[in-house]
């Protein structure tokens, strides 16, 4: 039974407000001036796909098909330090 | 075991004989329980919110580890299991997250679908293709990971399937010719069974490897193509057909797919031929070999000859997995049943993950 496990990690739509406290993003999110990594749309609780802390940054990503699949090419090869 | 298990049930007083063999089910099946008990915890989050997280994480883990469960009855490779870790709760005073770490957005009830939609997307492109960007191209990674992630949905949770058809399949595949082209091919290779054991299986392993010393995407992308286009032949093969090739050889997936066998041969009963053939591949430091035919019962006594000759042969070579398939393909207009089978043969002596350039032409310029 000691399979290897693959965690996916999430947050709660409910709970985005506490995590992006927490990330020292929450003012900018409230103000609209959160923007996906690639397509440079505003993000919003309904349109948010996934959040990406990378190189000390902390980057949004949209739930656009095209924004989506372009995640996944970035993140090949990244491994979480 | 069973016997004494039944005996064990009928002594004790009902509420606890019902307790315990709800405990075997759980044990025996952990991933099926966690699917049911999600449609439990979505009825009460009506009532308490709190279950919630339980319904979502459960559902999600139940339905993705099902499928994995399910994949690794037909392929030798194990995957990892997928938990749902929250960075964030009500509850909790911590709030946990890391460099590099995608974090997924959970919406609420409304949009329970989408949870189960975006985790299979994201479980598709990290466990089955991680890192295979690197060797093949966006439109052939893209097309597998639709693909891929439309077979999961389908299986585990088809319910969910006309939204991810709504929202990310029929937007990206409609507008672009490539990605349609290649979805038609993969579902005529799903449908002999191949696209799992062997496409998915070998694109898994590549995106494991690293070539050394030169670029090579533009030859690994094209061998990919080939593998593809070899399945689709193998599909559209007739009866007594010796013009179509009947080997694949992949020198970067480092696998070999041979076809056995055509009608004339097998009548003649010469599994020599094959078995010299197979031998040959192996010499070649391939890791992997399968051999593919009709799983009429002649053809796989046939093939089972071939191999058993194969496996004295090379004593350290493994037969991993027999797999036999029904399935349905179209020819010239007219659906035909095929029944497929398929024998996996694994080298672990040519397991290999570092190539150098000197390294691929000596394996590679084997007879
Ligand atoms: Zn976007």
């Amino acid at each position: 039974m000691n399979e290897p496990v693959q965690n996916i990690d999430a947050v709660h739509e409910r709970d985005l407000e506490k995590l992006l406290a927490d990330m020292g993003k929450l003012e900018e999110f409230k103000q609209g001036r959160v923007l996906c990594k690639f397509c440079g749309d505003r993000i919003t609780t309904a349109n948010i796909y996934s959040i990406l802390p990378e190189s000390g940054s902390i980057n949004f990503i949209c739930q656009k098909p095209e924004c989506i699949a372009q995640l996944f090419e970035h993140m090949d090869g990244k491994r979480p330090q | 075991m069973w016997t004494f298990l039944l005996a064990l049930l009928l002594a004790l007083p009902i509420g606890v004989a019902v307790a315990v063999a709800i405990g075997i089910v759980i044990f025996l099946h952990p991933d099926h329980t966690k699917k049911w008990v999600a449609t439990i915890a979505w009825i009460v989050s009506v009532f308490y919110k709190k279950a919630e997280y339980l319904a979502i994480k459960w559902e999600i883990e139940g339905d993705l580890n099902v499928f994995v469960n399910r994949l690794e009855s037909n392929i030798i490779r194990e995957f990892p299991r997928v938990s749902i870790e929250w960075s964030a709760t009500e509850d909790s005073e911590n709030v946990v997250w890391e460099e590099n770490r995608v974090i997924l957005v959970m919406h609420d009830r409304k949009h329970k679908s989408k949870n189960v939609v975006h985790a299979a997307l994201l479980f598709t492109s990290k466990t089955l293709l991680q890192n295979t960007s690197f060797h093949i191209s966006k439109t052939q990674k893209r097309s597998m990971e639709l693909f891929a992630t439309l077979k999961i949905l389908e299986q585990e949770r088809s319910g969910v399937v006309p939204q991810f058809m709504a929202d990310y399949f029929a937007p990206q595949v409609q507008s672009d010719e490539a990605l349609k082209e290649l979805i038609r091919q993969y579902t005529v290779i799903e449908r002999i069974g191949a696209f799992f054991p062997i496409l998915i299986q070998e694109i898994h392993c590549l995106g494991n490897k690293v070539f050394l010393e030169e670029t090579k995407k533009e030859k690994t992308i094209a061998e990919v193509k080939g593998l593809v286009e070899f399945l689709i032949e193998f599909t559209e093969r007739e009866v007594g057909d010796t013009k179509t090739p009947t080997t694949f050889v992949g020198d970067f997936m480092r696998c070999a797919i041979r076809v056995v066998a055509s009608r004339a041969v097998r009548e003649r009963g010469d599994v020599e031929k094959h078995r010299d053939d197979i031998d040959g591949l192996l010499q070649r430091s391939l890791e992997n070999v399968y051999l593919i035919g009709s799983d009429q019962n002649m053809n796989r006594k046939f093939v089972d000859d071939v191999v058993s000759g194969v496996l004295q042969d090379f004593e350290r070579v493994q037969l991993r997995k027999t797999y036999r398939f029904r399935g349905k393909i179209k020819i010239g207009g007219a659906w035909r049943e095929v029944g497929t089978y398929l024998v996996h043969l694994h080298n672990p002596d040519a397991e290999d993950y570092l190539f150098t350039k000197d390294k691929l032409e000596k394996e590679n310029a084997r007879p």
